[in-house]
């Protein structure tokens, strides 16, 4: 059976050291919230790390954002048939903030369909092209840059929207 | 806003970028990554000489065996161990694979060696011998579960899921030729995936249901010429197979 080795001497710690905080960027746009984030950062790199001798001399780094952007996209189809466990552990998460997530875009963000939302993150968080969008969705380029428009066209509404009503919320009454 | 894809994207952009530029790593992340890739590794050590070791038993100390069946009717063995038959296998028509997976995995047949200590399932592919074989699928087992489902599920480690209907399912995702875990945290090394892309998933769902059966649905993100299906199975579609509740046990197959 093979088992890739992960120590000091074969790059997976300085792969993490690097592509951790850019999986955590490309995470928390996804979920909106550095627990999940964190959640997701961790079980990609974990399965690079499980199938390092395959993968470090491949695209290591493209690997780990395909897991998680597939991951986050199959968390929000669980959504629809879960319920919480109460014996869930809620763990500490070794992540820091420097400040608050910006609500209205996080409540945009979480009103697009999943691979709206994962080709939008990956295009403003990343600056990836459509073909490598369509590579991490499993997809084909048109497709991705579809998916693209469509999640950019609904985030500029909802916006919109967000920033209309908070005017609306500020402006005295007469 | 402007109507340009550039300019609007530009825009967004900024935003999000600032957005997601407030979080960061702590300083001890790469210790928490580096400790569950070891945790892994040794997991499936684990499981690779455990199954080695239930084959050795089952093959060559049968009185053993026979003995400690006895010791548990006696109710000496601890009651996990004594009220856990064996498991039974179960069969659905080859369609029903198809329409829930949407063609994207194929079943890997797992056959059981089980002891008194320890249950251990071995996985091999399985396919169709031909057209005029008999439809049905291979991969999955119907266990009964006696014990509270949740907790037996967070014995596995890993995340567990409640399902809606009081069950609890979790998936387990490792490439061809390595190992994932069986329902009750025994080991599967999936085995003999000859040809295989060594890369190909292989994912095993486990539900334990509320009326006490546990349902475990192993497949092979690959063709059955070997090559990796991409886009593979979802876990989700896994899962929800796995917890679809016509699974029955075969008939003639032990009830209790």
């Amino acid at each position: 059976m093979h088992h890739g080795r992960v120590d000091d001497g074969d790059g997976f710690e300085a792969f993490v050291a690097v592509e951790t905080p850019r999986l955590l960027r490309v995470a928390y746009g996804l979920t909106g919230n550095p627990h999940d984030a964190w959640d997701l950062v961790q079980e990609s790199l974990v399965r690079v790390g499980v199938r390092w001798r395959r993968l470090h001399d491949q695209n290591p780094g493209g690997y780990a954002q395909t897991v998680l952007v597939r991951l986050d996209v199959d968390r929000h189809r669980r959504r629809r048939r879960e319920t919480p466990s109460d014996r869930a552990v809620v763990a500490d998460r070794p992540v820091e903030l420097d400040a608050p997530i910006d609500p209205a875009l996080v409540a945009a963000l979480a009103v697009l369909p999943a691979r709206q939302r994962a080709a939008v993150v990956l295009r403003t968080v990343e600056d990836l092209d459509h073909a490598a969008i369509a590579e991490r969705l499993g997809c084909s380029a048109p497709t991705a840059r579809t998916h693209l428009r469509r999640g950019l066209a609904r985030l500029r509404d909802l916006l919109a929207a967000a920033d209309t009503d908070a005017e609306e919320e500020v402006r005295p009454r007469a | 806003m402007p109507d340009h894809d550039d300019d609007l994207e530009r825009l967004l952009g900024e935003r999000v970028r600032a957005a997601t530029a407030t979080v960061r790593p702590r300083a001890d992340a790469p210790a928490v990554v580096r400790a569950e890739v070891g945790r892994r590794h040794r997991r499936r050590r684990l499981a690779a000489g455990a199954a080695a070791a239930a084959v050795a038993v089952a093959v060559a100390v049968p009185v053993t065996v026979v003995a400690l069946r006895a010791d548990d009717r006696d109710g000496t063995a601890p009651s996990d161990r004594a009220s856990d038959p064996p498991p039974v296998d179960a069969r659905r028509p080859a369609a029903f694979f198809a329409e829930v997976l949407g063609g994207r995995a194929y079943p890997v047949d797992v056959s059981y060696r089980a002891t008194p200590r320890q249950r251990v399932h071995l996985s091999l592919r399985w396919w169709p011998d031909g057209a005029d074989a008999p439809p049905r699928i291979g991969g999955v087992a119907v266990e009964r579960y006696r014990g509270d489902a949740t907790s037996a599920c967070e014995a596995l480690g890993g995340s567990c899921r409640g399902l809606d209907d009081g069950g609890v399912g979790r998936v387990d995702e490792t490439a061809a030729g390595d190992a994932v875990l069986d329902p009750v945290a025994r080991v599967a090394p999936v085995a003999d995936v000859r040809g295989a892309d060594p890369d190909a998933p292989v994912l095993a769902a486990t539900v334990l249901r509320p009326d006490g059966w546990a349902v475990t649905l192993t497949v092979c993100g690959c063709t059955p010429g070997g090559e990796r299906v991409d886009p593979g199975v979802t876990t989700d579609a896994l899962l929800a197979a796995a917890a679809d509740d016509g699974w029955v046990p075969r008939p003639g197959a032990p009830s209790d």
